[in-house]
C-alpha cells in the first residue's frame, strides 16, 4: 500500500557455515539462508490417547475418532507444511497434490478431526483439551520438557517420513548497521548459535553441527526428513489452499 | 422574517458544532478514513474482488452461518436479558446498582479471554466437565464437543451479549409507568394479558434496538470464535481472518469482504434503530 517503503531488498551475505547448508536451505549467493528448521510431528497427550499413532496412515484408524487437531493451511504455514508431509507420505509430489488432498478428505470423512485451528492452540494442548496435535516439533518438546507434561506427552515423527519447514533470514538492504547485522548472522549459524536453537527445541539447520549429547538427546529422531522446497511449494500455494478447502470443509 | 439569524440562534448553532466536533473527528479518523482506504483497495480492478467474492460458494455459506449465528445468539440474549431487566427494575436502588455492576463486568473482557474462560470451565479438561464426569458419569469428550461447536459459540456469545441487552432495557423498564398495569388489572385483565398488551408493546422499540445491536456484535465478532471453534467453522469474520493472516494474498477480495461485513452489521443496526425510532415516534403521536 501507499505507505510501504519502496526500496526493499537484500544485501548478499555468506555467513559462517554457509557452505555446509544444503542447496535447498539457501540462496546460491546468500540473499537468504536457513537458520533453523521445524518438522511436522504428532504431539500426543497420552492421558487422552491409548495407543500413540506412528504414521499418517494410523491417523485414519477409527480409534482416533474426534481426536485430531491441526492448523488451517489457509492461514498458517504449519498447516501448509503438514499438507505437504501428508502428500509425500501418500506418494504425492510437488507437481501432484492429489494423494495428499485425498488423505485430508478421508481424514475429515472418518470423523477423526476434532478441530482445525486458525492460531496455535498451545495453551489448549497443555490444558488437556487436545488428544492428538499434528504440528511443528518444538511445541511438543516445550510441552514435554518445559511445561511439565513430561512422560504424559509423546512427540512422534511419522514412519513415512516428515517434512521440515526452513526458517530463513536475510540481510535487509540499507539497514543502518550492516556490520552488526553480519556479526549476528554469523553468530546464529555458528556452532554456539545452533546449539542455542537446539536448546530451545528448534532443529539446527547446519547438518552435523557440533551439539552436546545432552541437548541432542532431547530432540526427535526422524525416519526421514525432507526440507521443503520454498520455490516449488510457493508455486503450488493457491492450489494447495483451495484444494485443502474443497477436501476438508 | 429576517435574513440574518438572531444572535442567540447563531450562538446556539456554534455551540452545537463545537460540542459535536470531537465526536465527528473520532468518527472520521477511526471509521470513515480506514473505510475509505479499504474501499479504494476493494475497487482495484473495477470490482474484480467483489465479483470473485460473491461468486465463491464458501462466501455464501459463511454469510448464511453468520446470519444464523447472529440471529440465534441475539434471540437467546434478548430472552435472557429481558427477564433479567424486568427483575432488576423491581429491585431497590442499592441492590440494583450492585447487580448492574456485576452484570456489566463481562463487557470489559475481550473475546479471547471469554473463550478461554469457557474452555477452562466447559472444555475437555474443564472444571465443570470433569465435575460432571465424577457426579453424573458424563463423557468429557462428548460434552466438550458441545462448547467447541457453533451452538457452544452462540452460548458463549450470549455471555457478553446479555449485559448489553440488560443495559439497554433496564432504564426503559424503570421509566415505565406501572400504574398502567395496575389500572388494567383492576379492570379485570389477567397478569399475562397486562404484560402482553401493555408492557411489551411499549418495550418493543428498545427491544428491537437491543436485538439489532447484539446481533451485529455477534455477526462481526471474531476473537472468541477463533480461540474456541477454530477456523473450520465458516463464518464471515473468520473468513476475513484467514484472508488477512500469514497466508492471505488477494487484497481486493479481502477488502471487499471487509466492506460486505461492515455493511451487513450496519444494516442490521440500522433496521433495529429504524423500527425502534418508528415505534417510539408513533406511540408519542398516538397520545
Amino acid at each position: 500500500m501507499v505507505w510501504m517503503p519502496s526500496a526493499v531488498g537484500y544485501w548478499r551475505h555468506t555467513p559462517v557455515n554457509f557452505d555446509k547448508l544444503p542447496a535447498l536451505a539457501k540462496h546460491p549467493t546468500g540473499e537468504w539462508f536457513t537458520i533453523h528448521q521445524l518438522e511436522i510431528v504428532f504431539i500426543v497427550n497420552k492421558k487422552l490417547v491409548r495407543t500413540t499413532p506412528r504414521s499418517f496412515e494410523d491417523l485414519l484408524k477409527p480409534e482416533y475418532r474426534g481426536n485430531i487437531v491441526y492448523l488451517d493451511p489457509r492461514s498458517t504455514g504449519v498447516g501448509q507444511v503438514m499438507t505437504w508431509a501428508a502428500n509425500f507420505a501418500q506418494g504425492g509430489s510437488y507437481e501432484n497434490l492429489a494423494p495428499g488432498l485425498s488423505f485430508i478428505e478421508r481424514l475429515h470423512k472418518s470423523g477423526n478431526v476434532l478441530r482445525v485451528m486458525g492460531t496455535t492452540p498451545y495453551a489448549q494442548f497443555v490444558k488437556g483439551e487436545i488428544p492428538i496435535w499434528v504440528n511443528f516439533v518444538n511445541d511438543g518438546l516445550r510441552a514435554k520438557f518445559l511445561d511439565g507434561m513430561g512422560d504424559d506427552v509423546d512427540v512422534v515423527s511419522p514412519n513415512e517420513g516428515t517434512v521440515a519447514a526452513p526458517y530463513t533470514i536475510s540481510l535487509v538492504k540499507n539497514g543502518p548497521n550492516p556490520n552488526a547485522a553480519k556479526l549476528w548472522l554469523n553468530f546464529i549459524l555458528s556452532d554456539e548459535g545452533q546449539r542455542l536453537f537446539a536448546e530451545g527445541f528448534v532443529t539446527p539447520s547446519v547438518p552435523g553441527v557440533n551439539i552436546p549429547e545432552t541437548v541432542r538427546a532431547r530432540l526427535v529422531t526422524h525416519a526421514k526428513s525432507t526440507l521443503l522446497d520454498l520455490e516449488k511449494s510457493a508455486a503450488q500455494l493457491t492450489a494447495l489452499q483451495q484444494g485443502w478447502a474443497r477436501a476438508a470443509l | 422574517m429576517s435574513a440574518v439569524l438572531p444572535q442567540s440562534k447563531l450562538q446556539d448553532v456554534g455551540i452545537r458544532v463545537l460540542l459535536t466536533a470531537p465526536g465527528m473527528l473520532v468518527f472520521a479518523i477511526f471509521l470513515l478514513l480506514p473505510l475509505g482506504y479499504v474501499a479504494v483497495e476493494a475497487a482495484e480492478g473495477q470490482g474484480r474482488g467483489l465479483l470473485l467474492l460473491v461468486s465463491s460458494r464458501s462466501f455464501w455459506t459463511g454469510f448464511l452461518n453468520s446470519t444464523v449465528l447472529g440471529l440465534s445468539a441475539a434471540t437467546l440474549s434478548l430472552a435472557l436479558g429481558l427477564g433479567v431487566a424486568l427483575r432488576l427494575a423491581r429491585m431497590g436502588h442499592a441492590a440494583r446498582t450492585i447487580w448492574l455492576f456485576v452484570i456489566a463486568l463481562p463487557l470489559t473482557f475481550s473475546g479471547l479471554i471469554v473463550a478461554y474462560g469457557f474452555i477452562l470451565a466447559f472444555g475437555r479438561a474443564g472444571f465443570v466437565t470433569l465435575s460432571l464426569e465424577v457426579i453424573a458419569g458424563v463423557d468429557p469428550a462428548a460434552f466438550s464437543q458441545a462448547v467447541y461447536s457453533p451452538y457452544g459459540l452462540a452460548f458463549v456469545y450470549a455471555y457478553y451479549l446479555v449485559p448489553r441487552v440488560v443495559m439497554t432495557l433496564t432504564p426503559v423498564i424503570l421509566n415505565f409507568d406501572h400504574s398502567q398495569l395496575a389500572a388494567a388489572e383492576s379492570l379485570g385483565a389477567s397478569r399475562r394479558r397486562t404484560l402482553v398488551d401493555i408492557l411489551l408493546p411499549q418495550l418493543y422499540g428498545p427491544m428491537m434496538s437491543a436485538f439489532a445491536l447484539v446481533a451485529a456484535v455477534a455477526i462481526g465478532a471474531y476473537g472468541t470464535a477463533l480461540a474456541l471453534v477454530g477456523s473450520q467453522v465458516n463464518i464471515l469474520p473468520l473468513q476475513l481472518f484467514t484472508m488477512v493472516s500469514d497466508a492471505g494474498a488477494d487484497f481486493a477480495v479481502t477488502a471487499s469482504l471487509g466492506l460486505v461485513l461492515t455493511a451487513l452489521c450496519s444494516i442490521v443496526i440500522g433496521i433495529g434503530e429504524w423500527i425502534g425510532f418508528n415505534r417510539a415516534h408513533r406511540s408519542r403521536t398516538d397520545e
